[in-house]
């Protein structure tokens, strides 16, 4: 049984129809790639699977659980967490305190206790804060933690995202674009630190990217979407050599 | 319920919501362009009715005339907002809201101190009455309706077949789009400003014929045309029209039969309806 | 030795506090200041409690309404029902808060700008409803001859005192609630959800939770700050409790500064200032309220807090320490 597990998920958006009947496995582990031209539906199944969106028709459940239909703070907390297309973070936030933010499930007080019992909040943000240092650590943030996110480049806020997306202690991560508006260098960087954290933290990912040459050396698996439709599925090498994913990028080679 | 009152209350209800088709259609041309919400355009129709007044009733200005000054007047206190009040802010939805709170609080309070309390009246250019289906009818609010269904025909001519109505069209749908075509966007905004600060302008001249001038009178037209943007749909003409005479109609009956304490209620209660259950209204854009 | 704002605004504070404890009985005898404070009281209950609402980044204008509830709440029960005031205080908290958890509801989903017109509707409406229904509830007139509270020996017409030491108190309370909230994780998640309400939904925050509470907090404190007034001023109608009362409250937090804790409290207290001083009340004080709205909005965005915080105290504050959400 599969991580996640996606059968028959369908989108309309009024007559249009944005997904297509897609099914899908993602197994423990994997770093699985999502690929296909612009307006395929990518960022859409992404807001379907995390709840953003509700869906037509399908089901997806994350391990073991349905989760059709549940709101993206509920699966987040079951584990499935999501980033965004665009660099989204809280702007006016230093990314320390992004970070604490991204602690948020861990760190949750209800409102009395909040007023009343102070020593429980105080221990309970110092065991927060020290581990948001940590994951700002693994993620080489750290440096740069009283920094104001709007004041970041644009390789750093996509890494505060990740790392944002890390205090929720997922299972499985969907990257939207991660690697977008990146310089080769730093391509590297977010590429080893996905390696990493499937190292040492057991995430499983799904990656939606544009960026082939990182897809192909990251990714176990790929599955190419067009129009809505998944036209194939593979290994990186099966994909690349695909006659229909080659058509569907207007014969560009891979 | 005699069938006189009814056509009584039906005729009330059309010409109401006639005014309050032409000033939501101002409100919701600005939206639609430039989706930014301008408050003031009550204290417009206040000011324009005042203007008016001075101008026509007291000292004796030809009407036409008056009524032009008046909107050339309330214009460019249109173009001076968009410029220097709303333009600053970067025409943010919440900012320019909160900003023109402000200065519509801060208008309608000069309006007191400078006019006072006392309602004026305008009187009337169209003297007479006609006959409508068996009930009596004054020229004066047969005049307004025609007055309204013509500027609203005038404006879906204008949008629909002219250069400058159909870059403003352009600039609605996708501004940067727009630009790239060379639309000057700064002149659209100033135009669409004009415009729908000019039909503020008109519907105030024609709520201070029909009814009273004084510094309140622009908060119930506003509302009023909320309503009716809210049941029709932000940014929609069409849709204004639709609901503008539902609103109308639905005034004029709750006036009549429950009286004014009853409708103000129910006002407002509609109003939270509406925006509980469809903000996006039946035709129009999301926020 | 290490001089960081925190402790140096802390110490101020303090100082402010005693002073206006003791001020009454040495100082400020003078009933007109007496009632200024009040007045200060009222109002820095009433913006302090809408800008945790404007901390989540709903604006709503039906605060009004929902003093006047509170104040209905109680002047019924002691007028009506002969409840000590002391009991009624709480339940004057309680009441508008159980009516907005359903208003809440139904209102939180609406965004931005309809957010805003639907919490005006609902002032309105409660005025509509208290001004149509004569019994029990006023009708356009009002209720008068609201007693004070108890005993009314001590709190009597004339002598203010008494009433300053309640409304130093109760202000004191809500403050407290209201900054600690602020300044624990449920203020900064309030904060998150104004940020990008998207990205605190994907990481788990239930945002629908979180708006809810604020909105029940400030409905809580603005029914309190309500019956604080009506057993001072004795009188309620519909009249008072309109939708300028909700917007000088947002005036008070824009001009005083979103930012910050300190802004909605400042802003009251020198705006509350400005029309006694000036003899501006009415349509003057409206007009007066409304430039400073514009003013403010265009060249002080930050407001009065902000424009300190940025020119101001950096000359105190130690280096690195930058942040834009001040404390």
């Amino acid at each position: 049984m599969g991580l996640l597990e996606i059968k028959g998920l369908t989108k309309t958006f009024g007559g249009l129809l944005a997904v297509n009947d897609l099914t899908l496995e993602i197994h423990k582990g994997e770093i699985f790639g999502l690929i296909g031209p612009n307006g395929a539906g990518k960022t859409t199944v992404f807001n379907l699977i995390s709840g953003m969106l509700p869906c037509t028709g399908g089901k997806v459940s994350y391990d073991g659980h349905n989760i059709t239909g549940l709101n993206m703070y509920q699966i987040a907390r079951k584990g499935l967490v999501r980033t965004f297309q665009l660099p989204t973070l809280f702007n006016n936030f230093t990314v320390l305190k992004n970070m604490l933010m991204g602690m948020h499930l861990h760190a949750e007080v209800g409102l009395w206790r909040t007023l009343l019992d102070t020593s429980y909040t105080d221990s309970l943000e110092s065991e927060i804060l020290a581990r948001a240092d940590g994951i700002l650590q693994e993620v080489g943030l750290a440096d740069r933690k009283d920094e104001l996110a709007s004041n970041l480049p644009h390789g750093h806020r996509r890494i505060l995202q990740v790392a944002i997306s890390l205090g929720c202690e997922p299972g499985l991560l969907l990257l939207d674009e991660p690697m977008t508006g990146m310089n080769v260098r730093e391509v590297e960087e977010m590429m080893g630190l996905i390696r990493k954290l499937r190292e040492n933290r057991g995430i499983s990912f799904v990656i939606v990217e544009h960026n082939i040459r990182a897809v192909m050396g990251l990714c176990g698996r790929i599955a190419v979407l067009n129009f809505g439709k998944k036209i194939a599925e593979g290994t990186p090498a099966e994909i690349s050599q695909n006659e229909a994913v080659i058509q569907a990028y207007l014969g560009g080679s891979l | 319920m005699s069938e006189q009152l009814f056509i009584q209350m039906c005729i009330t209800g059309i010409v109401m919501g006639l005014i309050y088709i032409l000033i939501a259609l101002g409100i919701t041309l600005i939206f639609g362009v430039m989706r930014i919400v301008n408050f003031v355009h009550g204290e417009m129709t206040m000011l324009s009715a005042f203007s008016m007044y001075y101008l026509f009733e007291v000292w004796h200005m030809n009407f036409i005339l008056a009524l032009l000054l008046s909107v050339i007047a309330i214009s460019l206190m249109g173009i001076f907002f968009q410029r220097y009040i709303y333009k600053p802010l970067g025409y943010d939805i919440l900012n320019v809201m909160i900003i023109a709170a402000g200065a519509s609080i801060a208008l309608k309070s000069a309006g007191w101190i400078i006019f006072g309390p006392v309602p004026r009246d305008i009187a009337t250019v169209f003297p007479g009455m006609i006959r409508v289906l068996g009930t009596p009818l004054s020229m004066e609010r047969a005049a307004v309706a025609l007055i309204c269904v013509g500027l609203t025909i005038a404006l879906y001519i204008f949008l629909l077949k002219t250069k400058t109505g159909k870059s403003m069209r352009a600039v609605e749908q996708d501004s940067e789009a727009a630009a790239v075509l060379g639309v000057s966007i700064d002149r659209v905004h100033a135009i669409v400003f004009v415009i729908g600060c000019s039909l503020a302008a008109v519907a105030g001249a024609l709520v201070g014929m029909l009814f009273a001038v004084e510094p309140e009178m622009g908060g119930e037209p506003l509302l009023k045309s909320f309503m009716i943007i809210l049941i029709g749909g932000m940014g929609s003409i069409p849709g204004a029209i639709v609901a503008g005479l539902l609103l109308g109609l639905i005034d004029s009956f709750t006036e009549t039969l429950l009286g004014g304490e009853m409708a103000f209620i129910i006002g407002f209660a509609l109003l939270m309806l509406i925006l509980i259950i469809r903000p996006k209204g039946f035709f129009g854009y999301e926020i | 030795m290490k001089f960081s704002v925190g402790s140096f605004k802390r110490y101020w504070v303090a100082l402010l506090i005693i002073f206006l404890f003791v001020a009454p009985l040495f100082v400020i005898t003078n009933p007109f200041y007496l009632h200024i404070i009040i007045m200060m009281c009222i109002n820095i209950m009433m913006s302090a409690s809408m800008w945790l609402l404007a901390t989540t980044g709903l604006i709503s204008f039906g605060q009004a309404g929902f003093m006047f509830i509170g104040a209905m709440t109680s002047t019924l029960l002691v007028k009506e029902l002969g409840w000590p005031f002391w009991v009624c205080i709480p339940l004057a908290g309680i009441v508008p808060a159980l009516v907005s958890i359903p208003v809440g509801r139904l209102c939180i989903r609406i965004k931005g700008v309809y957010f805003f017109l639907v919490t005006m509707a609902f002032g309105e409406l409660v005025r509509g409803i208290f001004a149509y229904f004569r019994t029990p509830f006023g009708g356009w007139y009002g209720i008068r001859h609201i007693p004070p509270p108890e005993p009314h020996s001590l709190f009597t017409p004339l002598n203010k005192v008494p009433f300053y030491y309640l409304g130093m108190v109760l202000t004191l309370v809500t403050c407290w609630v209201i900054y600690r909230i602020s300044r624990s994780r449920i203020g900064m998640t309030l904060w998150s959800i104004r940020e990008s309400d998207m990205l605190a939904d994907s990481i788990g925050v239930n945002v629908k939770k979180y708006k809810l509470q604020a909105f029940v907090i400030a409905g809580f404190f603005a029914g309190i700050a309500g019956t604080y007034y009506a057993h001072y001023f004795c009188y309620i109608s519909p009249l008072v409790f309109t939708f300028s009362m909700s917007l000088n409250t947002l005036i008070y937090i824009v001009v005083g500064g979103l930012w910050s804790f300190s802004g909605p409290i400042v802003g009251a207290a020198v705006l509350t200032l400005v029309p006694e001083f000036f003899r501006a009340t009415g349509v003057y004080q409206m007009l007066i309220f409304g430039l400073i709205l514009v003013f403010t909005m265009l060249f002080i965005p930050r407001g009065i807090v902000g424009l300190l915080g940025e020119r101001v105290f950096p000359l105190l504050r130690q280096k690195g320490e930058r942040t834009k959400i001040t404390d």
